[in-house]
């Protein structure tokens, strides 16, 4: 609960904002921690597919659709903040 | 609703019948048809495996070189063949008075979306019984049943996926790619069998892959009375006489007059639909969640 947020979870949320086309939502208004999907934003399994094929493309991180770990990866912005950044950094730092 | 030991029944036209034999002979009727009804189940079992082992061979054979799409609509022949068999067989027993070769067959050219109600287990084998070229949803688990899982690979229908969260997304996908083939998509949007009477709120997938691939809707209009082989209701369970089933296409909706929005032709169709089915307005709130 830092007060200063990091910098990926900004740009995610706007990301989704983007993405999505969400009219009536800011990037600000989001709660790192809420659920995205369901009761959170109301994003459904078509939001995930375009949110996760943005996220590939922005930075260089596949989600595979069969992964099992997609159900917590996309628990909250947090989580798939956390998931990016260790991605990344285990693909050594790709440019 | 089984077995009702005081004669009468309202829908039992009155006939001269001796007072013994009314109590006992319609059971064995209704006993009768139970065994009709499992032999169509046994039936549409056996059915599938003899085309997976007789006929999936030759079409091998045959279409093994064209394209994609044309090689799939050769294998969805077989269905539709099987699919009429099967509806007429239910209607030669007085099960499910339906005969796909009465429908209207016109369709748009090029690709489409088939979007329906879902009130019994034969809905789909009525649609494709009618149109024949098609593919529909299917879940995972089916695309690896033995000879059932055969046919639908080579028909290439959709996998639906097993519940995981891009599983919309990966249907739509792969709808928008066949739409745009010119191959046409069935989805019930309301995700499984319609409540008995009823109608469930529609999700937004097949009215995203009409809008994506901005191609028309054709509405059909599926109506079961008296209701059989519902959700939630035992398959021998069927009613004593023979239920009408109507399949009545609508006029089609293009997403262009819906602003290509998916959300707002998908209400749009849900209404109209309601409105078909004689069904009151869903209650406003919750009717923007989708699954």
């Amino acid at each position: 609960m830092g007060e200063r947020e990091p910098e990926i979870e900004s740009e995610l949320k706007k990301l989704i904002v983007d993405v999505l086309a969400l009219e009536d939502v800011k990037p600000e208004d989001i709660d790192s921690e809420a659920p995205i999907f369901g009761a959170g934003l109301g994003l459904d399994s078509i939001d995930a597919l375009e949110l996760a094929l943005a996220i590939g493309k922005r930075y260089g991180v596949k989600i595979k659709s069969d992964d099992e770990r997609n159900r917590e990866i996309f628990a909250s912005v947090r989580n798939l903040a956390t998931f990016i950044t260790r991605e990344r950094a285990s693909q050594g730092a790709a440019p | 609703m089984s077995n009702p030991s005081q004669p009468g029944q309202p829908a039992r036209p009155p006939g001269p019948q001796a007072p013994a034999a009314r109590r006992s002979f319609p059971d064995i009727v209704q006993w009768f048809r139970v065994g009709l009804a499992g032999l169509a189940f046994l039936g549409f079992s056996v059915g599938a495996a003899l085309i997976a082992v007789l006929a999936m061979p030759w079409w091998w054979l045959l279409h093994a070189r064209k394209p994609r799409f044309e090689r799939a609509a050769a294998c969805q022949w077989w269905i539709k063949a099987g699919c009429t068999l099967l509806h007429d067989y239910m209607r030669w027993c007085g099960l499910i008075n339906f005969n796909p070769r009465l429908v209207d067959r016109t369709v748009p050219a090029g690709g489409f979306v088939i979007v329906a109600n879902h009130p019994t287990l034969v809905d789909v084998c009525a649609v494709a019984g009618i149109y024949g070229k098609l593919t529909c949803v299917a879940k995972t688990a089916l695309f690896k049943s033995p000879f059932i899982g055969i046919i639908i690979r080579a028909c290439d229908y959709l996998d639906g996926g097993a519940g995981d969260p891009f599983s919309g997304g990966l249907v739509v996908r792969q709808g928008v790619e066949r739409v745009t083939s010119g191959m046409p998509v069935l989805i019930f949007p309301e995700g499984t069998r319609s409540p008995e009477g009823g109608l469930r709120a529609f999700k937004r997938g097949a009215f995203e892959i009409a809008c994506r691939a901005n191609v028309p809707v054709l509405p059909v209009l599926i109506r079961c009375n008296p209701p059989a082989l519902g959700k939630g209701r035992p398959w021998y369970d069927i009613p004593r006489h023979a239920s009408r089933f109507e399949v009545t296409p609508l006029a089609l909706l293009d997403p262009v007059d819906f602003g290509r929005d998916p959300v707002t032709m998908s209400g749009a169709c849900e209404d109209l639909f309601r409105r078909r089915l004689g069904l009151a307005p869903p209650i406003a709130a919750g009717s923007r969640a989708n699954a």
